[in-house]
């Protein structure tokens, strides 16, 4: 090919294989597929983030006295790491996807994750106070198999009781001092109070429990402190206070 | 139209007229064939009927992507990019890794030199082959911001847009490339 004719070679090849501009049609159903994939993936990342939310709200920080850890040691052990992974997901493909839209290349790496992290604590925030973050995550505990099993430390956490913590539904109440529950594992406990229990409305049938006191034997343990698991729960910006279900699916194996 | 009236236009305005008529299109074919030429031998390797091949896919692709042209970037700019693109898809269909062949000429030189304190003392025959070995041993990436920096002469908002990078990391990238090109003369001279 010489360089005189390269205009006529290309004329001619355009029309002998009847090339075409792509037509704007197809560019703006493009563009218009990265941003809607751009929003898609915002959304996600942001449901994740009124989970975590969620979840640190009721982190029962408190406890972490009673398992001798530093509430940092507490923090690490209990951070709720699959919606963590499921929002750094979203972001790391959103960011590859901004990369594709008309000026994308024109942004920093740094600014563009950190924009979407924060867009993401803002409509996380929205989300978790319209209520959507519990029905999400009541929806995975119902649903998904392997969420509570492997995925919800706090409640195995919260089950120690030769470290001083045991968490389980009231079955059985016997007197004003004593009552049985079940662990998370579905194992039976004599739970027995030093003093008389005077919040005699907790001890309800089906009730979650966080009882800290002392194990004593296989399946006694004696309590000195006993409240409800409860759930701080947030729909259009009100707070209610609500009992946690725990994992029922492993209690009925067991049993 | 006539190929003299056209000549006036501006590279944005034949793109519409393109659209309206591909036989427009070969006014910027004819304007841009050269410099792209030259490009294309400035960061690759190729033989010269490869070029020509690389450039012919160029202006397919210019023509089939005419109405992706946003308008609120240079033409020069938006072509340059494809044929960036189209020399590293040519790389990989080879299987090879980009390697640069530099020409260094008196206006490289001369840019050079305004830019980069490369030493006056000696020979100018020395200094260019000394030169040519240390950006031929370049990494590419420091390599091709060169090229576009001193042989394009385009500025940082164009190689930006070119390499569809941030601005920043061009700045960054030119600055690398001229510190390990210093350390490497004041290694060899």
């Amino acid at each position: 090919m010489s360089e005189k004719n390269i205009s006529q070679k290309v004329l001619t090849q355009i029309k002998k294989e009847k090339i075409e501009p792509t037509t704007k049609f197809n560019l703006v159903a493009r563009d218009y597929f990265i941003w809607l994939m751009l929003f898609l993936f915002l959304m996600i990342g942001s449901l994740a983030t009124s989970v975590v939310i969620y979840m640190i709200e009721n982190g029962d920080w408190d406890l972490s006295k009673q398992l001798d850890k530093s509430l940092l040691g507490f923090v690490f052990a209990t951070l709720p790491y699959f919606w963590l992974v499921i929002l750094m997901f979203f972001i790391l493909i959103l960011y590859y996807a901004f990369k594709y839209t008309q000026g994308g290349y024109k942004y920093h790496a740094y600014s563009v994750v950190i924009t979407t992290i924060l867009l993401s604590i803002i409509l996380g925030l929205l989300f978790y106070n319209i209520g959507l973050a519990q029905v999400i995550d009541d929806s995975f505990n119902e649903k998904v198999p392997f969420y509570n099993k492997f995925l919800n430390n706090k409640q195995k956490f919260l089950t120690q009781p030769d470290r001083g913590i045991l968490t389980g539904n009231v079955y059985q109440v016997i007197d004003d001092n004593s009552f049985k529950i079940k662990d998370l594992h579905g194992n039976e406990w004599l739970i027995l109070s030093k003093n008389k229990i005077e919040r005699i409305d907790l001890l309800k049938q089906g009730l979650p429990l966080i009882i800290i006191g002392q194990q004593k034997d296989k399946e006694v343990f004696e309590a000195s402190r006993i409240r409800p698991l409860i759930r701080k729960t947030r729909q259009f910006f009100h707070q209610r206070v609500m009992p946690m279900h725990l994992n029922l699916r492993i209690e009925r194996k067991v049993i | 139209m006539r190929k003299k009236e056209l000549d006036n236009y501006s590279d944005e305005e034949l793109v519409s007229l393109s659209l309206e008529n591909q036989s427009n299109f070969a006014i910027l074919i004819d304007r841009y064939e050269g410099l792209l030429k030259r490009y294309v031998f400035r960061i690759s390797n190729f033989p010269q009927e490869d070029v020509e091949d690389v450039l012919q896919d160029v202006f397919i692709k210019v023509y089939q992507n005419l109405n992706a042209f946003n308008h609120k970037l240079k033409f020069s700019s938006w072509i340059y990019r494809i044929t960036h693109n189209q020399v590293i898809s040519q790389y990989r269909r080879n299987k090879a890794r980009p390697q640069l062949d530099w020409q260094v000429d008196d206006d490289f030189m001369n840019n050079l030199k305004s830019d980069i304190d490369i030493g006056k003392s000696l020979d100018d025959k020395i200094l260019k082959n000394e030169v040519k070995e240390i950006l031929n041993k370049m990494d590419y990436k420091y390599s091709q911001v060169l090229v576009l920096k001193f042989l394009e002469e385009k500025s940082y908002a164009e190689i930006s847009d070119i390499l569809k990078k941030p601005q920043g990391t061009v700045a960054t990238l030119i600055n690398r490339a001229k510190k390990q090109f210093k350390k490497e003369l004041n290694k060899n001279v």
